[in-house]
């Protein structure tokens, strides 16, 4: 008995089951130099600091400061299974950068009189009353400004973070609706709201709802509308497609240096979501920025209203946010955009009030990073 | 971790060693389980859908044993395949308490072993200015707690055991643990 159990055990490991994550080859994508810019050397050794400081496969930087020439650079690599390089095109995931583009679709419903900032989630989105706490209180600039209080499952809900690790594939798999009444519904809030700041992903989730419900259309379908078309941004979008092509996310999982491709969880996480889910390249963002803040996008009225801080008792810099503007203050003045990390990623997308200057940062690993740096290329 | 590992090893033959059972020498029962594993908090959602199966051999011995109680020590061998994430292989030895009540029991048990990963996730380890993909296992500390229900047939127990196990150090962002469950069922007999 004994030699026989012994044997089947042996036979099992023997064949234990192969599960490498299969990554696909990606194609082929244009690069375009930018070495003849004058300040190539100066910007392209900044890039290669960064990359080699946060232990990145790859990294992107663009560069705009009015009065010189764009320059976008791209080092290392995007695709380690395939030794595919970053290039100057690269399209990434973007994170939590996706936060301006459901804002600035918002606000364009909002000038074309959908609704108001003041209208309450409850009357908007009636499907929520009754799961999400004092819904007919919150408002809808209470969720562009993270003023709602409502819980936030990507930062704060272990079971979230470990039903990612767990199954990506149905994470990535689960409609909004499964994944607000898994997560959402019935919580209790922070805080009453507009009483405080408490950045949530959630609300994110109920914008791009609401977008979608009061408009018939989907999130892609208001951004083409709204954005991508009439800026041109050919390479920007949000839907859930094949993504072999987008640069793929790695991180140090066991804090021993050691990279991991996480991939998977990136898009479980992200792809498709309101709150996180938008694929770009430097150069759509950098366009995206420049036409929002030449009020391309939306009027100068409606962009001075997004760059308020909104919560009026607000006095620390972790509460300077806007309407899907993160408020920055550097050492080159007040910056606004949105800082971007998924699991293997981070993006962070600025505009410079004082010289009208636009920085897109990218690295494909997910770790947290110093970009004081940057302050002193964009004064 | 190849330190890790021996020592495990060791320290599961000198447990065996240490708890013989003297009321039944040459008795030495073999427990097989096969189990439902997922990374998770503790809870009991989930087992169900889409399961990760494994499987567990082991063997236990007693420190003491009444007609109610056993003080026990177990040595196991086990696999699972948990799809998109890893192949686990482990060893690990727990401490045990049994309590019976008529033909039914209950034990808890508490433990550390070896776990030996087979990551489906590509690895990739920085040389000069370039990253190059390394193999695909490696070993971490699993640490067990496990709670079981059974009933005791004349020449076999059957049972189910809720276990919750780690494999550390993890680390990615200060988390020191990442935290797996398995819910078992198995059988357990003695071998001649």
């Amino acid at each position: 008995m004994k030699p026989r159990i012994i044997l089947i055990f042996s036979l099992l490991l023997a064949v234990a089951c192969s599960n490498e994550v299969i990554v696909p080859v990606p194609p082929m994508q244009e690069d375009i130099s930018y070495e003849t810019h004058p300040k190539n050397q100066l910007y392209e050794t900044a890039l290669r600091d960064y990359r080699n400081a946060t232990n990145s496969p790859g990294s992107v930087l663009l560069i705009h400061r009015p009065g010189e020439e764009l320059w976008i650079g791209a080092v290392g690599k995007s695709n380690l299974a395939h030794n595919t390089s970053m290039n100057t095109n690269s399209q990434f995931r973007t994170g939590s950068v996706t936060k301006m583009f459901t804002a600035v679709v918002i606000m364009k419903l909002i000038e074309q009189g959908k609704f108001t900032l003041e209208d309450k989630l409850a009357n908007i989105l009636p499907t929520v009353n009754g799961k999400i706490p004092e819904a007919d209180q919150i408002t809808i600039r209470h969720l562009l400004g993270h003023l709602s209080g409502i819980i936030d499952p990507p930062n704060e809900s272990l079971r979230y973070q470990a039903d990612i690790i767990n199954n990506p594939t149905d994470m990535y798999a689960m409609t909004l609706d499964e994944t607000l009444e898994t997560y959402v519904y019935g919580k209790a809030l922070h805080f009453t709201p507009g009483t405080s700041y408490s950045y949530s992903n959630t609300n994110y989730w109920l914008l791009g709802k609401i977008a979608e419900r009061t408009t018939n259309k989907t999130l892609q379908m208001l951004m083409e509308e709204i954005i991508l078309t009439p800026l041109g941004l050919a390479r920007t979008y949000i839907e859930k497609r094949d993504d072999r092509n987008v640069t793929r996310g790695y991180a140090d999982l066991y804090n021993n240096g050691i990279l991991m491709d996480v991939t998977l969880w990136d898009k479980a996480e992200g792809d498709g979501e309101a709150d996180g889910g938008l694929i770009s390249t430097a150069e759509d963002l950098y366009r995206f920025m420049n036409g929002l803040f030449h009020g391309e996008l939306v009027t100068l009225a409606t962009l001075e209203e997004m760059k308020k801080i909104q919560l009026p008792t607000c006095n620390t810099p972790y509460c300077e946010y806007g309407l899907g503007l993160e408020i920055w203050r550097t050492d080159a003045g007040i910056a606004y955009g949105h800082n971007g990390g998924l699991v293997g990623i981070e993006a962070n997308v600025l505009y410079y009030e004082d010289t009208g200057g636009i920085s897109v940062l990218y690295k494909n690993n997910g770790n947290g990073s110093d970009k004081s740096w940057l302050d002193s290329l964009m004064k | 971790m190849k330190t890790i590992f021996l020592v495990t090893i060791a320290l599961s033959l000198g447990v065996l060693a240490q708890a013989q059972d003297p009321a039944k020498p040459g008795k030495l029962p073999l427990t097989i389980t096969v189990f439902s594993e997922s990374v998770s908090m503790p809870n009991f959602r989930n087992f169900f859908k889409h399961p990760n199966l494994g499987i567990r051999i082991g063997t236990e011995l007693y420190y003491s044993r009444t007609e109610n109680r056993h003080l026990l020590q177990t040595v196991n061998l086990g696999y699972y395949y948990h799809k998109d994430l890893q192949n686990g292989f482990y060893i690990t030895s727990e401490f045990g308490y049994r309590r019976f009540f008529n033909n039914t029991f209950v034990d808890l048990t508490a433990g550390l072993g070896y776990l030996l990963i087979d990551s489906a996730l590509p690895r990739y380890k920085k040389t000069g200015n370039d990253y190059q993909p390394i193999g695909s296992t490696f070993g971490r500390i699993m640490p067990t707690l496990g709670l079981g229900a059974g009933y005791k047939f004349k020449t076999l127990s059957v049972f189910s055991r809720y276990e919750l196990f780690g494999e550390m150090p993890f680390g990615y962002k200060g988390v020191p643990v990442l935290p797996h469950k398995a819910l078992h069922v198995g059988t357990r007999f003695n071998l001649k």
